[in-house]
């Protein structure tokens, strides 16, 4: 696209205050929405021309903070349900300047939130209306969540209305804004996923959402948290101690008939927490006894630490891990496993810890602690220093942490260590794919083995996480979340004036990679590290820029072509004969003319021609070097030797001799007969 | 070099020939020269230089004795044809050696070839000067365009590693 063509993309896509999404999506940027916009996107009016009268939103993402892409369009096929579900969705000229924006519009929420804040008062409800406004429609959203393969994971009293005053049925808010798990108050997560850093927690699965869902009801029949203020630590050591459904309710009475489906959600064992069939059966009539909350093992004794006593394996653990230090210091007295082995009273456990304790001798402190608080409590995330993290959320972890350098070196370092497959060892729960986790975790870690473009933590990010928008500085700003717009986006950083730097990096080889799943396209990318030699790696990203267009297009990339045209001279410069690099510097600038890097590669880096050049040179070469030696020959007297004048002479004299013979013959042949 | 080799082989040739072919040789040579003996006195007398040639030439493939040998028999055919045909008898080939026109004719043939061998060295000398100067020029010239074609790494002089001469030059389109 010529730049006048581009500039009337964008004036079409944006035209005062208005940004077009679609043919009929418009979004008033001009005022917000305060009430709508979250910390990581600010909400703006939208409006449907085909539904004039819809009241939509659009929240706008940058790609600091991008929105759970991919459960935009599972999402977007539910319909007439109480939950804020995408309407459209793409890439929108945010700026004059070129910046583009990621924008969902959706509808907006009815009624008012229940709780503005955490601090906010949640009304109690009488038991018949905390079923019909909100167990009955929630079973039906997340029904229809779930049938998509995808979890809510912000479930809520900060994110769910009061609704539509004729149905009086509650409505959930939006679950995109925010990566999965991270808007939800730790109250709300299982207990494993409170002892997760906020980033660790990851889309879960439903038993997840059923849990955050049971958390509210608890809320709403009793009118308030009960633990609100707590820290994360205490909310833990109390469902720990008592279980969740009891730290919750605490004295509150629930009729039996709602007690089932509370204990039923809030059990702290996953394997026995309801799932979403035993609640739609439960609504049904079917009766369930109430669930007993499952405690960890007490201890015949308690262990002693920093001051205070822990009766289970999970607790201690837990404890261990909030004092990194000193648990180190504990794990090296040998204490935990003699407590183990003595009051545990699990002989299996009590075995698998003495096991992973004799197997982490001679690894550093801190992965042998990771590796037994895996073995004391196999349920809980992987805990390495200061970082948490469930398994499964390992990858969006590392997206989350790209820029916050400790964070990041903490999952790197869990993943080289290899505790997600130490953590999948030690699991007994047999509903867990571990052959899918083993398999990602194989995957992540021969990614972080290596060093060369197209791997690292880059291609971990955007080979696990589906719609992750390129963090190329190149094209920072332009929202590159698919291969078919990162040409586009080099075109225009082009236009603004190409950097001194190659148009590829490690987040664009990665990102290259990731979604086009082709060998060569890996091979090529990995070859555009500093480690290779300067002009394999031209030869390297020129490649790659020719396959992305040939593959995703545009056909003219004029100022992109003009950008990778420097390297491709530099690649003429390569060819050995003179007459080659005139004609291939035509052919590039040819190319560069015709805004096209598929010619340019062509036209720099032809391999017949490059074979032919290589062969003459060495002919050239050889060439050169026997005029060399003919030369050193005969300035040494080579032919003007005396030997070689008397080799001369001799066979000289003897033709000389030999003619003048013959002549002499001749003559007295002729006198004689004559 | 080549030369030296082929006259030490040539030499060696020599020295092997065993005393069954010098008897051979003298077999037949010792009875013609007895039954051709006009001839031979003629011969002899006349084909001096040759024999002189023949035991002080050094040079491979007795190069002088060919030269002068040549030249020496074609001046010496007239004393032969004259005592064929005057009769080929022993006073006859007396009375034409003593015939100082047939001396001249032999011994001039002779010494031209003498100076065949010995004049050309320095004609020699001076055209191999000629052509080396011409050659090298020629080569020179050759060598100038081939750095001007394919630059100054053809001449292998502080060449770099080229690193656009991989094994694989279409490494990236398989």
């Amino acid at each position: 696209m010529s730049d006048t063509s581009q500039d009337e993309g964008q004036q079409a896509g944006r035209r005062g205050g208005q940004v077009q999404l679609g043919r009929h999506v418009r979004i008033d940027t001009s005022r917000k929405l305060p009430a709508l916009s979250t910390d990581t996107a600010d909400a703006y009016p939208a409006s449907d021309s085909r539904e004039p009268g819809s009241t939509l939103y659009a929240l706008v993402f940058s790609e600091d903070n991008p929105p759970r892409e991919e459960v935009i369009p599972p999402l977007a096929r539910i319909e007439g349900q109480p939950i804020v579900t995408p309407v459209d969705w793409g890439v929108v000229p945010w700026d004059g300047r070129g910046t583009q924006r990621f924008a969902v519009v959706q509808d907006q929420p009815t009624g008012e939130v229940l709780a503005a804040n955490s601090d906010a008062v949640l009304p109690a409800l009488r038991e018949d209306q905390l079923i019909e406004r909100l167990v009955k429609p929630m079973t039906r959203v997340l029904r229809d969540v779930f049938d998509r393969a995808v979890t809510h994971r912000a479930i809520c009293a900060q994110n769910v209305f009061t609704g539509d005053p004729a149905t009086q049925e509650m409505m959930l808010g939006d679950c995109l804004a925010h990566p999965a798990g991270t808007v939800q108050p730790v109250v709300y997560e299982t207990i494993q996923g409170t002892q997760a850093n906020t980033i660790g927690r990851g889309p879960g699965d439903p038993r997840d959402d059923l849990y955050a869902l049971g958390v509210l009801m608890a809320m709403l029949l009793r009118g308030g948290n009960p633990m609100d203020g707590w820290s994360a630590d205490d909310i833990v050591m109390q469902k720990m101690a008592v279980g969740t459904y009891s730290a919750l309710m605490g004295r509150t009475r629930a009729s039996l008939k709602l007690m089932e489906p509370l204990r039923g959600l809030l059990t702290d064992d996953e394997e026995d927490r309801w799932d979403i069939d035993d609640l739609e059966m439960w609504f049904n009539g079917r009766q369930l006894s109430p669930k007993q909350a499952a405690l960890p093992n007490k201890a015949r004794r308690a262990f002693r630490f920093n001051g205070r006593e822990y009766w289970s394996a999970p607790a201690l653990a837990h404890a261990l891990a909030q004092d990194w230090r000193n648990g180190v210091a504990v794990m090296g007295s040998g204490e935990i496993q003699e407590w183990a082995e003595r009051s545990l009273g699990d002989e299996k456990h009590a075995n698998r810890i003495h096991q992973i304790i004799a197997k982490s001798s001679g690894q550093s402190d801190d992965r042998a602690l990771a590796q037994l608080l895996i073995a004391l409590d196999p349920r809980a995330p992987i805990r390495f220093r200061s970082m948490a993290v469930r398994v499964e959320a390992i990858p969006e972890a590392l997206a989350l942490a790209y820029n916050r350098e400790g964070e990041r070196e903490l999952l790197t370092e869990i993943i080289l260590a290899k505790l997600p497959q130490r953590w999948m060892e030690q699991q007994v729960d047999r509903s867990l794919n571990t052959a899918r986790l083993v398999s990602a975790s194989e995957r992540l870690n021969s990614f972080l083995g290596s060093t060369d473009p197209g791997y690292g933590v880059e291609r971990c990010i955007y080979e696990f996480n589906g719609g992750w928008p390129c963090l190329s500085p190149l094209v920072l700003g332009q929202y590159v979340n698919h291969v078919e717009r990162l040409l586009p986006a080099l075109e225009k950083r082009a236009e603004a004036g190409a950097p001194n730097t190659e148009p590829i990096d490690r987040h664009i080889a990665a990102y290259c990679i990731a979604w086009t799943d082709s060998q060569t396209i890996e091979r090529i990318a990995s070859s555009t590290g500093p480690r290779q030699q300067d002009v394999m790696r031209k030869r390297a990203l020129l490649h790659l820029l020719a396959r992305l267009q040939k593959k995703f297009g545009p056909k003219k990339l004029p100022a992109l072509t003009t950008w990778a045209g420097r390297f491709a001279s530099d690649i003429v410069a390569g060819y050995n004969n003179r007459k080659t690099r005139e004609k291939a510097d035509q052919r590039v600038q040819r190319a560069v003319d015709n805004a096209s890097l598929i010619e340019l590669v062509n036209a720099a880096d032809d391999p017949e021609l490059r074979k032919r050049d290589a062969a003459g040179f060495q002919a050239a070469q050889q060439e050169y070097e026997q005029i060399k030696q003919e030369i050193a020959w005969l300035e040494d007297g080579g032919l003007t030797s005396d030997a070689n004048v008397a080799r001369a002479t001799r066979n000289v004299a003897t033709a000389v001799s030999a003619l003048v013979s013959g002549l002499g013959l001749v003559m007295m042949t002729v006198l004689f007969v004559a | 070099m080549t030369q030296q080799q082929d006259g030490r082989v040539q030499g060696d040739g020599q020295k092997g020939r065993s005393i069954w072919q010098w008897l051979a040789l003298a077999a037949f040579i010792v009875p013609m020269a007895v039954f051709l003996l006009p001839t031979t006195v003629v011969a002899a007398f006349l084909l001096l230089p040759t024999i002189v040639a023949l035991m002080t030439d050094s040079t491979p493939g007795r190069s002088v004795t060919v030269t002068v040998g040549l030249l020496n028999g074609v001046g010496t055919l007239p004393a032969v044809m004259h005592l064929w045909t005057q009769g080929h008898y022993f006073a006859q080939a007396l009375s034409t050696v003593g015939r100082a026109e047939f001396w001249l004719i032999a011994y001039t043939a002779a010494a031209l070839g003498w100076g065949i061998f010995l004049g050309l060295p320095p004609l020699l000398r001076q055209y191999y000067n000629v052509a080396t100067d011409t050659r090298i020029k020629q080569l020179r010239k050759r060598q100038e365009e081939l750095r001007e074609q394919w630059g100054d790494q053809v001449t292998g002089e502080e060449q770099e590693p080229d690193a656009t001469n991989d094994s694989s030059p279409n490494a990236f389109s398989r």
